[in-house]
């Protein structure tokens, strides 16, 4: 009884430090940079509003309570391209949208943001990593590519 | 198409190794910045270009291919939907599709390679040597093709909201009973590369940050003679949803770390995600190389900025299995004379309540302890099995295989 039982135990320890050995072993070997970005590289820190121990019933109500509902009706249509803006979009955007914006063409410009000033601030934000600035809207329909707009 | 030597006419490939434009035929040196073609005089002043003139038909669905001609020996260079730079088949010398970069498709900036075609080889058998699973016929690999291509990305910033719940094992008096944690908050992402080509996969792409943007450049077309590149074909929900998934990912690595618990997972969640509008356009380079074993073709991706190498590559099974029983083996003997001197004292004798108690506790360890050992060892080799799955993906062979020269 004493031998069976040393038997299979001995067998569980041996092949599972085994198995632990070789599976890291091959993982060193074969894998190579599988890792991404780290989120210190895109200042992705959590800024926590709460974390507390709930009990099973309650988890509907915590997400629906404390889920951010963003309004996403002037955000371009998910099946338009993504493009830059001509300078001239740029330009108008500049003007009336301090911060940059989508030009939607049924709504023309998002005006969520529209500090006076914010267009400074955004661009010294922005100017980091080389002076990172853009804009874009949703590539223009096949009928304005043709008139060259 | 392609931008020319002004000593000798020749065509310039962009040198990573100098960062300069080089001309193969005069030995001429010249910076992307100083070099004034025509081409870009033209490009400048382009109008957007119809769809009719570039395909030269008006039926769309019939054309998956564009035909140009080469600015150096007159030979048909033939392009998909997306690349804007390749080499001619017949003379060899670089070619840009100035049409897919004019204006509102041209990216903003560019990172251009510093790594040169020899130095992402030799990095690349560096580590495959040291791989002591990789078969030899990979370690001596003959590199069946390798080609530079600058990736497109949109660099975003995003704010991101998230409330999670999570499920883990809290110690209540000598058990563990399960409990749940909720957990709210938000961050900003800051300057996320975003793959925008649809042809390449995401979980490749990302594999091969972090890149170093400080070192962007205004966009240049001169940087991509040499090399091949595409233009962004990705539409506003893609890039969406890839930024939700980063975001998530980051978040709930987070959250997981707030919660005092063993055996921790997010079993629900509810992410939010705006996107800012100052979305960048930008071209990161990238060398793919490609080995062919045992009729697979292997793609292992160089980050052509810093160097870092994203693949995984075959394993010698016999005698990954063969070592793996041999040791399993040796300490199952060691294991079976310890358990045989120590086992007899937990079944022996009369024992009180509490100490029946403990021992079970310690096989109870030893169960557990042997069941995590298993599940470790076998979730290291399905990661790099499905890991070599990616590097012989076929769609990643023909984005990178499906060009001329």
């Amino acid at each position: 009884m004493i031998d069976i039982l040393s038997w299979i135990l001995a067998a569980g320890v041996g092949f599972g430090i085994s198995c632990w050995i070789f599976g890291n072993l091959l993982e060193k070997s074969n894998n190579m940079g599988d890792y991404k970005g780290d989120k210190g590289d895109y200042n992705a820190y959590v800024n926590f509003k709460v974390t507390r121990q709930i009990g099973k019933s309650e988890q509907s109500s915590f997400l629906y309570m404390h889920a951010e509902k963003i309004d996403t009706a002037n955000d371009p249509q998910g099946t338009e391209l993504v493009r830059r803006m001509t300078d001239e979009e740029r330009e108008q955007n500049k003007k009336k949208v301090p911060t940059g914006a989508f030009v939607s063409e049924a709504n023309g410009i998002n005006s969520k943001k529209s500090f006076v000033d914010e267009y400074e601030k955004w661009e010294q934000e922005t100017s980091n990593y080389g002076g990172l600035k853009g804009i874009f809207k949703p590539v223009a329909t096949e009928d304005e590519d043709r008139a060259g707009f | 198409m392609a931008t020319l030597c002004k000593n000798c006419g020749h065509a310039l490939v962009f040198d990573p190794g100098r960062q300069k434009l080089v001309c193969s035929a005069c030995g001429s040196t010249f910076f992307a910045e100083e070099v004034e073609s025509e081409s870009k005089a033209y490009r400048q002043d382009l109008d957007a270009e119809s769809i009719n003139k570039i395909n030269g038909t008006d039926d769309k669905d019939l054309m998956d291919c564009y035909v140009y001609t080469c600015s150096e020996c007159g030979g048909e260079i033939i392009v998909n939907g997306t690349e804007a730079s390749t080499t001619c088949v017949y003379c060899g010398n670089p070619n840009v599709v100035f049409s897919r970069i004019a204006k509102q498709k041209c990216p903003e900036f560019i990172l251009p390679f510093r790594i040169t075609k020899e130095r992402a080889i030799g990095i690349v058998k560096e580590h495959v040597r040291s791989g002591f699973f990789i078969p030899r016929q990979i370690k001596n690999f003959p590199v069946e093709c390798c080609r530079g291509i600058y990736l497109p990305y949109w660099v975003v910033n995003a704010d991101f909201y998230d409330a999670v719940i999570i499920q883990g094992q809290v110690k209540q008096g000598k058990n563990y009973v399960t409990r749940y944690f909720g957990s709210a908050g938000s961050m900003k992402l800051k300057n996320l590369p975003l793959d925008a080509s649809r042809a390449l996969s995401d979980e490749s792409s990302s594999r091969l940050e972090p890149f170093d943007l400080r070192d962007l450049k205004s966009f240049d077309e001169d940087y991509l003679a040499g090399f091949y590149s595409n233009v962004s074909d990705v539409t506003y929900s893609d890039v969406r949803k890839a930024a939700l998934l980063r975001g998530e990912e980051y978040f709930n690595e987070q959250a997981m770390g707030q919660v005092d618990a063993s055996s921790k997972k997010v079993i629900a969640s509810r992410p939010s995600l705006k996107l800012d509008n100052d979305m960048v356009y930008v071209m990161l380079p990238a060398w793919f190389i490609t080995l062919n074993y045992k009729g697979k073709h292997n793609t292992i991706l160089v980050n052509g900025d810093t160097g870092k190498v994203v693949c995984a590559l075959p394993w010698k099974k016999v005698l990954f299995f063969t070592l793996l029983i041999l040791v399993g083996i040796l300490i199952t003997i060691a294991a079976f004379f310890v358990f045989r001197a120590t086992l007899p004292i937990f079944f022996t004798g009369r024992r009180s309540s509490s100490s029946r108690k403990g021992e079970g506790k310690i096989f109870g360890l030893l169960i557990a302890g042997i069941i995590a050992l298993f599940s470790t060892g076998i979730g290291k080799v399905i990661k790099v099995i499905k890991n070599i799955k990616l590097t012989q993906d076929k769609d990643m062979f023909n984005f990178m295989k499906k060009r001329q020269g």
